[in-house]
């Protein structure tokens, strides 16, 4: 699959993202947009670090979640 | 976010081929702002700070790309912290609130506790009225009314009062339900000893101040006839002396009765006046 197909998928993967605010969602968009106009090496490693940030944010929002949902089970 | 450096200004900078040097710096600032915000304890457990240093280490990048990317990862860190604080204070809303179910349920089972101390020591009644609920004692009374059994009665009033207390508690369901099931068996069978006796004690007070009063009616009747007698003797005293006792006797006898039976003080008066009449027709002392 070519880079900007993938950066296409990613892109539509991130408005559908629940977990991310319209502010957000039109940052990263915008930030792949000048990655898919301008595809360096460099342009895409700074992407890559922020999708991997992404990820850790969508798994510590998750583990906060269940964090609290332990607390407040075990509250009781 | 800093004023000035939006992130669609920055890229359309980096388009338009500026140098490195002040796009680079306005991200810079964008991202130093963003940590500056409170943020540092998520943003360090979302890794923050390393992730912004990675992107600035990346020369060859882009400087509006940078400058964003650093904006996003830096909104992600406040974005989190924004997510852990609201799930804090929900979290601490919900075991606010729990708590006070404790305390509620907690409470109501000392009520009981004390009641069937009150048993145990005998001081039934007067435990009754320190301890039980107005309300308690209000179902208690309709229930008997009603024929309804004490024991069932008061598991279902304590269900229908307490249990919405429980409903909410979850975790410890067991626990709650073992209490309930105590209270049950334990409040409910003493509660229908301390009614019967209640109903017992309340008819023994009854008589006993039916009894008091009868013999105060008593004592009346009896100061009565007392006076009916002195007046009696007054006027045999008094037909010894004049022969015109009986009338005067008589015109007494009347006076007396006119006044409230329970008038000892005006019917004393009134044969206190007729011995002195007496007395004065005698010449002497009545």
């Amino acid at each position: 699959m070519k880079l900007d197909e993938i950066l296409r998928q990613i892109s539509e993967m991130i408005i559908d993202d629940p977990n991310l605010d319209d502010e957000q969602k039109g940052d990263l968009t915008e930030l792949i947009a000048e990655v898919r106009m301008n595809p360096t090496a460099a342009n895409v490693e700074v992407l890559s670090i922020v999708l991997k940030k992404l990820g850790d944010y969508s798994r510590y929002l998750g583990a906060l979640e269940t964090i609290n949902n332990i607390k407040t089970t075990s509250s009781l | 976010m800093a004023e000035g450096v939006a992130p669609a200004e920055l890229a359309q900078a980096a388009r338009a081929g500026q140098p490195f040097g002040e796009p680079a710096s306005a991200a810079h600032k964008v991202s130093m702002e963003i940590m500056a915000e409170g943020r540092e304890e998520y943003g360090s457990a979302l890794g923050v700070r390393q992730a912004t240093e990675q992107i600035e280490g990346v020369k060859e990048a882009h400087p509006g790309i940078v400058g964003l990317a650093i904006k996003i990862v830096g909104g992600l860190g406040s974005r989190l912290e924004e997510q852990g604080t609201k799930m804090q204070e929900r979290s601490k809303r919900r075991a606010e609130a729990a708590i006070r179910h404790v305390d509620e349920a907690l409470k109501a089972r000392e009520q009981l506790l004390k009641i069937e101390e009150g048993i145990r020591e005998g001081k039934i009644a007067q435990t009754l009225v320190e301890s039980v609920p107005p309300w308690l004692a209000q179902r208690l009374i309709a229930l008997r009314g009603r024929g309804e059994g004490i024991v069932e009665g008061v598991k279902r009033m304590v269900k229908e009062r307490y249990h919405g207390f429980f409903a909410g508690l979850n975790a410890k369901r067991a626990e709650v339900d073992s209490l309930l099931g105590k209270y049950y068996y334990d409040a409910g069978t003493s509660l229908e000893k301390v009614a019967t006796e209640i109903v017992s004690k309340w008819g023994e007070e009854k008589g006993r101040r039916l009894e008091q009063l009868g013999q105060k009616r008593k004592e009346e009747g009896d100061r009565l006839e007392q006076i009916r007698e002195r007046i009696k003797a007054l006027n045999e005293q008094f037909e010894q002396i004049t022969g015109e006792g009986p009338a005067l006797a008589r015109g007494a006898t009347i006076e007396v009765e006119a006044t409230k039976p329970a008038d000892v003080t005006g019917q004393q008066a009134v044969v206190e006046r007729l011995a002195q009449q007496i007395g004065s027709m005698k010449g002497g002392n009545p």
